[in-house]
Formats: C-alpha cells, sequence, structure tokens
C-alpha cells in the first residue's frame, strides 16, 4: 500500500431514495490513495447504490462525495476519468472477442491509437487472458468472463477502481486468481480499490478497512482487525429453558466472561453448504443467552461448569469464532448471506 | 469533437455487435431481399402491374391436318407463324387425345379431310380443338386464335365463291377452257384480296388515340419499382425492435452501467447508437434498391440525391421510433415483439403490405405514417422520374415524424 496519507474518496452524507423509499442513508466514509476498501453487507444493504452514486451511474438524493479532488454533484465528468467500474453484472458485449470489448471500453475513455493497444495488451496481461483475447467472449467459462469484466474497467488505468462484489459465481481458481489480480493492482500500480462483497472472507482477505453496510447505513468502519476485535475473546449463544437477571448476573460474574444478555434472536439457520462450519447448534429455540467472552475457551468451560453444577440444562449452545461474518450477526442480528 | 469521437466509437460498437448477428442479418438485409424478389417476378409474370413489354408466352398445341387443299395449307401456314404457339404435327386424333390428357399439350387443332373442298363450294365445314379441361384458360385462347385464322381462310373462300359464282351467272366465261376461267378466277381474287388488304391498312373509320397534352410520357411499369420500395420501407422499421430490445438488454445486462459510468455524453450513446441503426438502414435500402436495379431492371430514376435523403429521413424515423419504444417497454423481451407488431401495423396502415385505391379513405391513412410519405417520396424518385426537390415534402414528412418520436423517446427515456 502506498501514499496512504493522501484521501482519494470522501462521502459525505450521501443519500439515495426512491419515491419514498431511502435506500442509502446518509453515509460518510472516506477512502485513501492506495487503499482497498471494503464494503461489505448482505445483498440489498445499499453496496451497489453506494458504488452506483459515485461513479455517475445515478443521481444521489442527497449528500455528495468528493473523489480526487472533485465533487461529484459538480464535476462529476473529471470524476469519471479517475473512477473504473466493474459492475457486478458481466458488462460485456458477448458475441465480441475480448479484445474488441477491450477497445471499446478504452475508446470511451478517450484512448486510441498505440495508446490504446497498449492498455488492452496490458490489461490483458493482468488478467492472464492474452491468448484468449481474440475469442468472442460467450465461448468463455464464468471465470474467464468475470476475469474479462475486471479488466474492461481497469483498460483506462483508474486511480480509483471500484469492483462491486466480483466475484459472484466464480469458480476457487478464477476466485483467487482474481484475488492476486487485485492485489498486485494496489500493490504495484498503487491503485486505491472499494471493494464490495458479501463474502467477508474476501474482506478480511483483500481490505485494510472495511464498512459494514446494512439497510442503506454503515454500522462499522473500521480496519478488519479491530472490527473483529469487538468481538473480544468470542461470543457464546447458550440455549436455555429459563433465564432471569440473577442468572445473568451470574453468568457475568463467570472467570473470561466480558457480558451476557438475554437475547431473542433464534440461533441462525446454517449458512450455504456448511461454510459456517464454525457454529455448534444444537436447538434452534427456547431463550438464548449471548456471552460477550474476553477469552472465548476459558469462558465457555467455565460457563459449562457452572451450569452443570447448578443443574441447568443446556439446551444449545453455538460458538461464534472472532470474525467479520460473526461481527455482522453481532451488529445486527442478521447473518450476512441471509 | 470528444462528443463526435465518443459517438462514432458506440456506433462502430453497435455495428460490430449488430454484424455478428445473423438471425438478424438475414431478417433485415435476406427476406425483404427474397420477398420483394418473388414478388416481382411473380407480379411481372402476370402482368398485373401492366407492364407493356410483350410476355413470353408458349402454348403447347398439337396439329392434325388430314386435308391436303389449299385452305388447310392456309390455315397451318397462319398457325405456324404464330409466336406464341408452340405446334407439333400429329398423324392421328387419338395420339392427341391421349397426349393431351397426358398433359403434354393444352389443345389439338384438327382439320378435317375435305376441308378445303367445303371452303371452295362454300358449305358449312368445321374445325375441331381438343383441349385439355384443367387448362380452360390457355385453350380458350387457342380457340379463339384458331376462330381468327379460319375467319381470314373464310374470307377468300367466300371471295373466290363469289367469283365464280358472279362468272357462272354472268356466262361471260362459258365458252373458256377451265383453265382460263380458274385463271381469271385467281386473277380476280388477287386483284379483290389486294383491294382488301389495302382497305385493312387504311380504314375509312379510323380510331385515333393520343396523350393528353402535356402529360409526360411514362415508361411501361416495372413492378420492382413499387413492390422493392415496400418492403425496403417495411423493413427498415423491423429495426424499431432491434433498437429497443439491444438497448434494454444493455440495460438489464449491465454495459449500460459502464457507459454511464464512463465520460462520455449521455447524448453520445444515444447518437451513437441511433448512427448505428441508421446506417444499417440506409445500407438495407442500398442492398435492395441495388439488387433490383441490376437484377430486375428496377428503375432508379433521376435523383441519388433524391433517394439519399429520403432514405436517410426514412433510417432517422426508423431509430428514433426504435428509441421511443425503448423509453416506454420494460424489458428486451417486450421490445423484441412490440417491435414486431409496430412494424406489422404501420407497414399495413402506411400502404407497404397492400396498395389502397388513391383517394380511398385508407389511402388518407396512409399519410398518418411514415411508410405513405416514405412511398410516396421512392415511387416518385424511381417510377416517375421526380427530382431531390420535388420530394422534399415527402421528406420533410418523414423527418417530422422521426423528429416527433426523438422528442417523446427523450422525454420518457429514463438514463439510471
Amino acid at each position: 500500500m502506498k501514499k496512504m496519507n493522501e484521501m482519494i474518496l470522501e462521502v459525505k452524507d450521501l443519500r439515495k431514495q426512491y419515491g419514498s423509499r431511502e435506500v442509502v442513508k446518509g453515509i460518510n466514509f472516506s477512502v485513501m490513495a492506495g487503499e482497498i476498501f471494503g464494503l461489505l453487507g448482505p445483498n440489498g444493504a445499499g453496496k451497489t447504490q453506494t458504488i452506483s452514486m459515485l461513479t455517475g451511474v445515478v443521481e444521489p438524493s442527497g449528500g455528495t462525495a468528493v473523489i480526487g479532488g472533485y465533487d461529484i454533484r459538480k464535476r462529476m465528468n473529471q470524476v469519471k476519468k479517475i473512477n473504473g467500474l466493474v459492475p457486478q453484472d458481466l458488462a460485456l458485449y458477448p458475441t465480441l472477442s475480448a479484445r474488441t470489448n477491450l477497445n471499446f471500453f478504452g475508446r470511451i475513455y478517450g484512448l486510441r491509437g498505440k495508446a490504446l493497444k497498449e492498455r488492452v495488451e496490458d490489461v490483458l496481461r493482468v488478467v492472464a487472458l492474452t491468448d484468449r483475447a481474440d475469442d468472442p467472449v460467450e465461448n468463455y467459462s464464468g471465470g474467464m468472463k468475470r476475469r474479462i469484466n475486471i479488466a474492461a474497467g481497469l483498460v483506462h488505468h483508474p486511480r480509483l477502481l471500484f469492483l462491486d462484489e466480483p466475484t459472484v459465481g466464480v469458480d476457487p481458481q478464477s476466485r483467487n486468481h482474481i484475488f492476486e489480480s487485485v492485489m498486485r493492482l494496489n500493490r504495484e500500480r498503487g491503485m486505491s480499490i472499494v471493494y464490495t462483497s458479501h463474502y467477508m472472507e474476501e474482506v478480511e482477505l483483500l481490505c485494510h478497512r472495511v464498512a459494514i453496510i446494512d439497510n442503506g447505513e454503515i454500522i462499522a468502519l473500521d480496519t478488519v482487525k479491530n472490527l473483529i476485535a469487538m468481538l473480544g475473546g468470542g461470543v457464546i449463544h447458550v440455549g436455555l429453558n429459563q433465564v432471569d437477571e440473577a442468572l445473568l448476573a451470574r453468568i457475568r460474574a463467570l472467570p473470561g466472561v466480558a457480558q451476557a444478555s438475554l437475547t431473542t434472536r433464534p440461533a441462525p439457520p446454517p449458512a450455504n453448504g456448511g461454510e459456517a462450519a464454525d457454529t455448534l447448534t444444537i436447538a434452534p429455540t427456547h431463550p438464548l443467552v449471548k456471552v460477550e467472552a474476553r477469552h472465548s475457551q476459558t469462558a465457555l468451560i467455565n460457563l459449562i461448569s457452572f451450569l452443570n453444577e447448578q443443574e441447568i440444562p443446556l439446551v444449545s449452545l453455538e460458538i461464534l469464532e472472532p470474525n467479520l461474518e460473526n461481527v455482522f450477526l453481532h451488529l445486527t442480528g442478521k447473518k450476512l448471506r441471509e | 469533437m470528444d462528443t463526435i469521437r465518443y459517438t462514432l466509437a458506440v456506433a462502430g460498437k453497435e455495428l460490430q455487435v449488430m454484424f455478428k448477428d445473423r438471425g438478424a442479418l438475414a431478417v433485415l438485409f435476406l427476406l425483404p431481399l427474397l420477398l420483394a424478389s418473388l414478388l416481382g417476378t411473380m407480379f411481372q409474370s402476370f402482368g398485373v402491374m401492366g407492364d407493356g413489354e410483350a410476355t413470353a408466352v408458349s402454348l403447347d398445341i398439337f396439329l392434325i391436318n388430314e386435308d391436303d387443299g389449299p385452305y388447310a395449307a392456309q390455315i397451318v401456314t397462319a398457325l405456324e407463324t404464330i409466336d406464341a404457339l408452340n405446334i407439333e404435327r400429329l398423324d392421328s386424333v387419338t395420339e392427341a387425345d391421349e397426349r393431351i390428357a397426358d398433359a403434354q399439350a393444352l389443345a389439338a387443332v384438327i382439320i378435317p379431310a375435305g376441308f378445303s373442298q367445303r371452303v371452295d363450294a362454300y358449305e358449312p365445314v368445321q374445325l375441331q380443338v381438343i383441349v385439355d379441361p384443367a387448362q380452360e384458360i390457355a385453350a380458350s385462347i387457342v380457340s379463339g386464335i384458331l376462330r381468327q385464322v379460319a375467319g381470314e381462310v373464310e374470307v377468300v373462300g367466300e371471295i373466290s365463291y363469289g367469283i365464280r359464282a358472279v362468272l357462272a351467272e354472268s356466262g361471260a366465261l362459258a365458252s373458256a377452257p377451265p383453265e382460263m376461267q380458274r385463271a381469271i378466277e385467281a386473277q380476280t381474287l388477287g386483284v379483290i384480296m389486294t383491294q382488301l388488304q389495302e382497305m385493312r391498312q387504311n380504314p375509312v373509320i379510323t380510331v385515333r388515340s393520343e396523350e393528353l397534352a402535356g402529360a409526360v410520357a411514362t415508361e411501361p411499369v416495372n413492378p420492382f419499382g413499387y413492390v422493392v420500395p415496400n418492403f425496403a420501407v417495411m423493413f427498415s422499421f423491423f429495426l424499431v425492435g432491434v433498437i429497443s430490445a439491444t438497448l434494454l438488454r444493455e440495460k438489464e445486462e449491465g454495459s449500460f452501467r459502464r457507459l454511464l459510468a464512463a465520460p462520455l455524453p449521455p447524448a453520445a450513446i444515444i447518437a451513437g447508437k441511433m448512427l448505428a441503426y441508421m446506417l444499417i438502414v440506409v445500407l438495407q435500402v442500398g442492398v435492395l434498391f441495388g439488387v433490383a436495379g441490376a437484377a430486375f431492371d428496377m428503375p432508379l430514376g433521376q435523383s441519388p440525391s433524391g433517394l439519399l435523403l429520403l432514405t436517410l429521413a426514412l433510417a432517422l424515423a426508423a431509430s428514433a421510433l426504435g428509441m421511443l419504444l425503448a423509453a416506454v417497454v420494460k424489458t428486451s423481451g417486450q421490445a423484441d415483439s412490440l417491435g414486431t407488431i409496430i412494424a406489422f401495423v404501420l407497414a399495413g396502415l402506411g400502404g407497404a403490405i397492400v396498395a389502397f385505391p388513391a383517394g380511398s379513405f385508407m389511402d388518407k391513412v396512409t399519410l398518418f405514417t411514415p411508410h405513405g410519405h416514405a412511398l410516396r417520396g421512392f415511387y416518385g424518385l424511381l417510377n416517375d422520374g421526380l427530382g431531390v426537390v420535388d420530394v422534399l415534402p415527402q421528406v420533410g414528412a418523414v423527418a417530422g415524424f422521426a423528429a416527433v418520436f426523438f422528442l417523446a423517446a427523450m422525454w420518457r427515456f429514463k438514463f439510471e
């Protein structure tokens, strides 16, 4: 990461409203030059709308942003030259070859002649598709299409690249390739990147800082490390038949336990494909006690011993490892992929 | 300058995408060419459009001559000089019967034995015609031709009989030898027939037809001069569905977002798309007119500039209507189907499918479509030798439709 002292993007109270429905509710954040900034949130949280406003695809209903020193409400045409957009959809012309697509996307950024040719070859190298450049895009695999989709956003060498869910529907090999490309663009070219995803693993791997967005609002913003630290030593959800304030107070007093509170949230269902395999669910009903641990292992041992001693039956037990997925769960009471 | 460059970039991309779509190319270029060729050729064959040129018709008939006299020979000679008849001489009526039943000829003409003798004696005699009942019209043509030929022979027979009767009645040649009698009869017949021929060539009563004073004499009508513009106008509006579906598909698939995020003005996106499809219409009309001119001698008129101007106006109207459709429908699927319906309905109302009688109610309705004006312009340029100035009203009307479509499209179109 380079030049982190310079701000490339500053979002100020940005809003988007469709009729009476507010989809982005006055968000604020900034991205430093050379930073990979993550926007993490479930589908419909407002990530794409935010990017659409910052790239000039839709008009903001309120607020503004400054990109590269230009106000998006006043100098969007200058802003567009700084920005690169990789939309969530495969925004390509499938019957044309990759090279023809890239030539076109270069031309609409004012490139032509030798410069255009060089840029096209360059981005083809970045996404490792030089060999297949003259094949129609429709003949590509899903992963290759995603890579050309990224290349089309890079051809004019943007200073700030918006990657909107770039790995949706991509096989693991292509996903890794995309990660490598993103990291190389940031490391070697100092490109600032705004990366949206609902996959916490991607954001944890790639992003220096992350804004967690839900229902059009940013509910947390910090480095990945600091966000995870919000969970302290982790969170344990304990299902019991009966819970009262006295019981909660005794749990709070256990070694390793920082906080204990009653939560009405039912235990979440397992995520797709059992991706959140760090959860152990015994039964998803009954009152649920949320135990925030200073140290999860110590807290867990003491908690189980206490319940045994008191002959309080354990109905369910869920251990939330400290990661962004559980930070989101901790903050919103929802799973990222719900 | 930048806007023009961006417009050309978008137009270039649209054309590249379009030329990769073989199905659309077949509909836009091959189908009108095929239909216009078929329909034009059909009209030309049947002379529906009043083509002044003789149509090459060949009627196969059999001829059985059972008489060796001079009148039978005259009929045979007369029939054989008619180009439209393809005559095959047969020896028996039975064979003719069988072969007509096999549809090998339309009719058989039978000159019976003793035909010349009976004509000479001014006695009733019949020429027999056997016809194929499945070819009623063609057979009646053969009968008509035969009546005409027989009538000539009958006149000669009547006059010969008359001369002979008068000379016999007068007794003037009673004592002359038979050779002299026949020579005098033949000489008299020759004089009378010569006189008759002169009278036919210079009749006492003549019917004179002349062209209306000041009227421009027109060449025989080539049906392609009507059929091809009809298809050209009709199929140029088939682009309406293609334009709108393409635009909406870009929105659905996300590439439109990428265009909006680029530093090109939204006007360049619209202008680029319209320019591409205008070029396709010009190419479409050019190919149709070019092929029809080269292959079917379709008149191309005197005014290439008039044709270009009218074609550009037509292209503008079709593209603008495509934009309007894209502005009012929600999905590319709707645009595809509605575009096809609009193309057919406008072609029908505009007179591109069926020509309406001049001055009729439907003829007036055509003026409420760009098709009606475009067709009037093309007919005038191709068939009546009009120039660019003459068709300016039609060009203006079509361009007016384009302006209305475009303004409505821009009013309704949502870039977001």
